[in-house]
């Protein structure tokens, strides 16, 4: 007997919502952008928040002394 | 209607009309306003004081700051003088600090004063130095012992004199420079005052109470009247106004970007509506069969 | 730089462009705030309380200070 194939034969790909990995991989270079785009983001609007000043901005080379603010001993309020 | 105006004019009977009463009513209206100089009434000149000289103060400009040299002569002269009546409520000792002196001079002037402390364990109050937290004592411990001693007036708080009044930093100066030696002829005060003609109302509680050389400033500069008024009034403008250094900084900076923005806004506008205002409109009709 | 390079290199991808924005944003910030407090504290030199504290330190006697402007 000659066996017919009386249907289309179909099979799900892996997905997460209308996200494969092949689709994936095509965003991958933009999505990364874009993740370079939001630290930009956190940058600015954590700029003048004296935590992030102390942790990240004055060890910027060149350009971090702008974020150290030297209180002369004397005129500290303390 | 100029035209019926200027052919009024010309009539010689009404022109002269017109100046006379021109005249008439500069030389009354200046004859009322001389008349209101002479007394202190209710709704005179002399009620609202004269109004003070516009000087050049070093912090005048929009992007100048307090001269703090000012600023410390004037604390010693408030501390030696001014401090002898009047409080400083709302300003505290911490506030000096970078602004006038170090931390240390600061630390030591505040601790020459004695504040209440926690009772004791029998329950007896105590007194403690000073801290740079306390907020600067004034002379009086209530509004009832600044009135007896002080002949019914009330010294008022200089925390905010400045601008609580009209002509802030200008008038201070001029009511603090400008008693004259004897009140003018006329002048009647009332018992325990004193004659200052920028003070509304002419009679001022307070006397002249800056002679030349009265405190002796530490950086040399000569003591006169008006050098400590000054000195004064830049430390009172700073009580009143103490974020103002940073004020004008930050005022500089929003002044440029919002300027740069607007710049920007209209060059924008201009390029995009650059197509459709050059445009012309040619209407060729057509051609018409003979 | 042609107009159509820096379309390309900046504009082409929204993701590089809003990337510039936000980076030169933080640059800007920073430098602007720097240049701004250079020029306000030279534009008020000798006033400042900075100023003020090395004139007393060095002993305060000179008289040649500039307080004569009323």
């Amino acid at each position: 007997m000659v066996s017919y194939v009386s249907r289309l034969a179909g099979k799900t790909a892996p997905h997460f919502g209308r996200i494969t990995p092949y689709n994936l991989l095509t965003y991958a270079p933009n999505l990364m952008l874009w993740g370079g785009a939001w630290w930009a983001g956190v940058f600015v609007f954590t700029e003048a928040w004296p935590k992030f000043q102390e942790t990240f901005y004055q060890k910027i080379p060149l350009f971090g002394g702008h974020w150290i603010n030297e209180i002369p001993p004397e005129d500290k309020i303390n | 209607m100029f035209s019926q105006v200027r052919r009024v004019a010309t009539n010689a009977t009404t022109r002269k009309f017109l100046a006379g009463g021109a005249l008439i009513s500069g030389v009354s209206a200046s004859a009322a306003l001389y008349a209101d100089s002479l007394t202190a009434q209710a709704m005179t000149a002399a009620e609202h004081g004269l109004h003070p000289p516009a000087f050049s103060w070093p912090h005048n400009g929009p992007f100048d700051t307090f001269d703090h040299a000012a600023i410390r002569r004037g604390y010693q002269v408030y501390r030696e003088v001014c401090a002898a009546c009047h409080s400083l409520d709302r300003i505290a000792w911490r506030t000096l600090i970078g602004v006038s002196h170090t931390n240390q001079e600061v630390r030591d002037m505040s601790a020459e004063f004695e504040y209440d402390d926690e009772p004791d364990e029998q329950g007896n109050p105590k007194k403690r130095p000073g801290k740079l937290a306390d907020y600067i004592p004034g002379p009086y411990p209530n509004e009832q012992a600044a009135r007896s001693a002080n002949q019914g007036a009330l010294p008022p708080d200089l925390s905010l004199i400045v601008k609580a009044r009209h002509g802030g930093a200008d008038y201070i100066f001029s009511l603090l420079t400008g008693y004259p030696e004897e009140p003018p002829a006329g002048v009647v005060l009332p018992p325990g005052s004193n004659y200052n003609p920028y003070f509304p109302g002419g009679a001022i509680a307070m006397g002249r109470v800056l002679f030349d050389d009265l405190v002796e400033y530490e950086d040399g500069t000569p003591a006169t009247t008006s050098q400590m008024a000054k000195d004064v009034t830049t430390f009172l403008n700073w009580c009143s106004e103490p974020e103002h250094d940073e004020r004008k900084r930050l005022g500089l900076k929003a002044i440029l970007v919002v300027s740069s923005l607007y710049l920007l806004s209209v060059w924008v506008k201009k390029f995009k509506w650059a197509a459709i205002k050059n445009r012309k409109f040619v209407f060729n009709p057509p051609k018409t069969k003979k | 730089m042609s107009f159509s390079t820096l379309y390309r290199v900046l504009f082409k991808r929204n993701s590089v462009f809003v990337g510039t924005v936000l980076a030169s944003a933080f640059v800007f910030q920073a430098s602007f705030d720097s240049a701004v407090t250079k020029w306000y504290e030279t534009h008020n030199k000798g006033k400042l309380w900075k100023d003020v504290k090395l004139q007393l330190q060095e002993g305060g006697d000179d008289e040649d200070e500039d307080e004569d402007d009323e």
